[in-house]
């Protein structure tokens, strides 16, 4: 991709697990990044950084990176990603989850629409989601190339109309502009495990483009036990998830974070 | 006819070889704006001779002719158009190309005075509207222009006498890859829609993770908006069974798109190489191995891993069909083949009346 790009990875503990699944992360971001041009920056508690550093290292990923260190509250990985995202120097950034990966020819193909149209400022990968044995799920992403979503003209876009009927696009491993981000406002930390979904909303609004690339890039895994969707969507209620929803369709309008809170059942 | 008569008129007709001002003639079949190769291809003959200078006419034989201009376009829309049952004046000195599915028309103008030639571009055309025992040479035919060898040595195993001449046909330059990547769009050119449902419904049932896939039915687009379906496309489903040549295949490479196609009853000439079918595309004889070749195309598109020699090869067979390798056919099989034999046949009748005054005095 002619365009530089900032790898950000949000951290917020290290065991074992999380050591085995960064350095796959990492390996597929070594199979990525151009290593003249693009970052990476790790995002976390300074203790886990510190651990997480080592793991960088061995890996041999010759990728400028640097770690930003965030131990003031807000280890959810929506601050985490703004904190990054206000730091970055490129272009564009991409967000990868620790226990994720990316297909090796993903910046390149999201290189391709940005050097002949450039004017989205979100691509989103169609994903594979895999469990914890390493086999597909399901794919994620893939409603937006169907002709019932979009129109054929619009076929991998998204806009507002498609997003209030379908919520559930996953981020992960997209390719964002930098400025585009910021300009919107960035992630709303208090819209929780509805933060991405309310930020595409938000997106949509300000008549920036999100397209779904048409290639897998991104292997996303779910249903790992003690991962924070996991954890977040074990606290949540039917009814809370669904005030969620509902708060990000009204709080897209707004730029800022104006920090709703559910005030539980009633 | 007296010597003298013969050789003062068909002084005259040689001196149209002069001026290119003898008319070559294409007869034509109104196929009420629906788009097709065959029709194509001469039209596009017929708009190079006249780009060459001649003095080309189309006719036709319909009461209310709607013609190509809708999906083919103005410049050949614009050629002269004449309706054969109104007063038409044809001389020797003029060539009259008839397609092999007007066989009636090759008898009807059996008495015209102009030299008479097929044009092949579907054998099955051919023995649809040939009546049972009729030849091409009872109706004075004795030359015809095809589009490949194929197809040249078809003819020749039941018409041993005619000769044959072949010009290419190009695929236009309106087809061509864009720099936009493509969408996950699969277009199915078929004739039938029983082949289309055949493939289409299956698929999805067996395979429901592509249950968004998109497949999109076009035909009977003009030809600038079917080249756009085709350039947005990354897959074309190419079903013809009864094509002896296969333009919708090729336009489909020239932009860029795998294609997926039937194997034709008549395979045509760059679908083979070395004897074996050519990598320029995914084949498949039976339709229920379509189903599972698509699944396995979409899975390899997806993850990028669709085989780089498919565009190779693709290229490669392009390079055979080129608007400039067409016109150089045409210079060579109409100039100075055709018309040329044409003008010393008349030299030669010329001459022998000459001969035979000369003999009288």
């Amino acid at each position: 991709m002619k365009e530089n790009i900032t790898f950000i990875v949000p951290l917020n503990e290290f065991n074992e697990a999380v050591e085995k699944y960064l350095e796959r992360a990492i390996t597929s971001i070594k199979e990525n990044c151009n290593t003249k041009k693009d970052t990476v920056i790790m995002v976390g508690p300074t203790d886990v950084l510190k651990k997480a550093q080592v793991v960088y290292q061995n890996s041999k990923c010759k990728c400028p990176w640097y770690l930003l260190e965030n131990n003031d509250g807000g280890t959810d990985p929506y601050t985490q990603i703004n904190l990054a995202v206000y730091k970055t120097l490129t272009p564009y950034f991409t967000v990868i989850e620790y226990d994720d990966e990316y297909y090796s020819y993903w910046i390149d193909e999201v290189g391709k629409y940005i050097n002949t149209e450039s004017s989205a400022s979100v691509y989103l990968p169609l994903t594979e989601l895999i469990n914890t044995d390493d086999k597909i799920v399901s794919f994620a992403n893939e409603i937006a190339l169907s002709s019932s979503f979009a129109n054929e003209q619009n076929l991998g876009l998204i806009d507002i109309d498609s997003l209030e009927s379908y919520m559930d696009f996953s981020v992960s491993g997209a390719v964002i502009k930098t400025e585009d981000f910021i300009s919107a406002g960035g992630l709303k930390p208090s819209m929780g495990i509805a933060a991405w979904y309310e930020f595409l909303l938000r997106m949509c609004h300000n008549a920036h483009v999100v397209r779904v690339v048409p290639k897998v890039g991104y292997r996303h895994t779910v249903l790992r036990e003690g991962s924070y969707s996991d954890v977040k969507g074990k606290e949540l209620t039917a009814k809370h998830m669904e005030w969620l929803i509902k708060t990000a369709q009204q709080e897209y309008f707004f730029k800022e974070d104006r920090n709703k809170v559910y005030e539980g059942e009633e | 006819m007296e010597n003298k008569e013969i050789i003062e008129k068909v002084t005259v007709e040689l001196e149209k070889y002069k001026d290119k001002s003898f008319k070559v003639f294409f007869y034509t079949l109104d196929t009420q704006g629906m788009p097709s190769g065959s029709l194509t291809y001469m039209y596009e003959t017929a708009y190079q001779l006249k780009e060459l200078g001649y003095n080309v006419q189309m006719l036709h034989s319909e009461k209310d002719f709607i013609g190509v201009r809708e999906w083919l376009g103005d410049k050949y829309a614009d050629i002269p158009h004449y309706n054969i049952e109104k007063n038409i004046s044809i001389s020797p000195a003029d060539v009259l190309i008839i397609p092999e599915i007007f066989s009636s028309v090759m008898y009807q103008t059996m008495k015209l005075p102009c030299k008479r030639i097929a044009l092949l571009q579907n054998f099955e055309y051919l023995t649809e509207m040939t009546q049972p025992g009729a030849t091409w040479m009872d109706y004075g035919i004795n030359e015809c222009i095809t589009t490949s060898n194929v197809l040249a040595d078809r003819i020749k195993e039941v018409f041993p006498s005619v000769k044959t001449h072949i010009v290419r046909p190009s695929i236009s330059n309106i087809f061509h890859k864009t720099e936009t990547p493509k969408k996950l769009i699969i277009n199915i050119i078929s004739r039938h829609k029983t082949d289309v449902n055949s493939i289409v419904k299956p698929f999805f049932w067996k395979y429901p993770m592509y249950k968004w896939v998109c497949f999109r039915d076009y035909s009977g687009l003009p030809k600038e908006d079917f080249a756009d379906t085709l350039k947005e496309a990354a897959f074309t489903l190419w079903i013809d069974e009864k094509t002896d040549f296969g333009y919708t295949a090729l336009e489909a490479m020239a932009c860029g798109d795998i294609v997926i196609g039937k194997v034709p009853e008549t395979v045509p000439e760059w679908m083979k190489k070395d004897g074996d079918l050519r990598d320029c595309g995914v084949w498949y004889y039976n339709t229920t191995d379509a189903v599972d070749l698509i699944a396995n195309l979409v899975d390899a598109y997806i993850h990028n891993g669709i085989p780089e020699i498919l565009q190779k090869e693709a290229d490669e067979v392009l390079k055979n069909y080129t608007s400039e390798l067409q016109i150089e056919d045409i210079k060579r099989v109409y100039v100075d083949g055709i018309f040329a034999d044409r003008e010393k046949e008349l030299i030669e009748t010329v001459s022998i009346a000459k001969n035979n005054e000369d003999k009288k005095g």
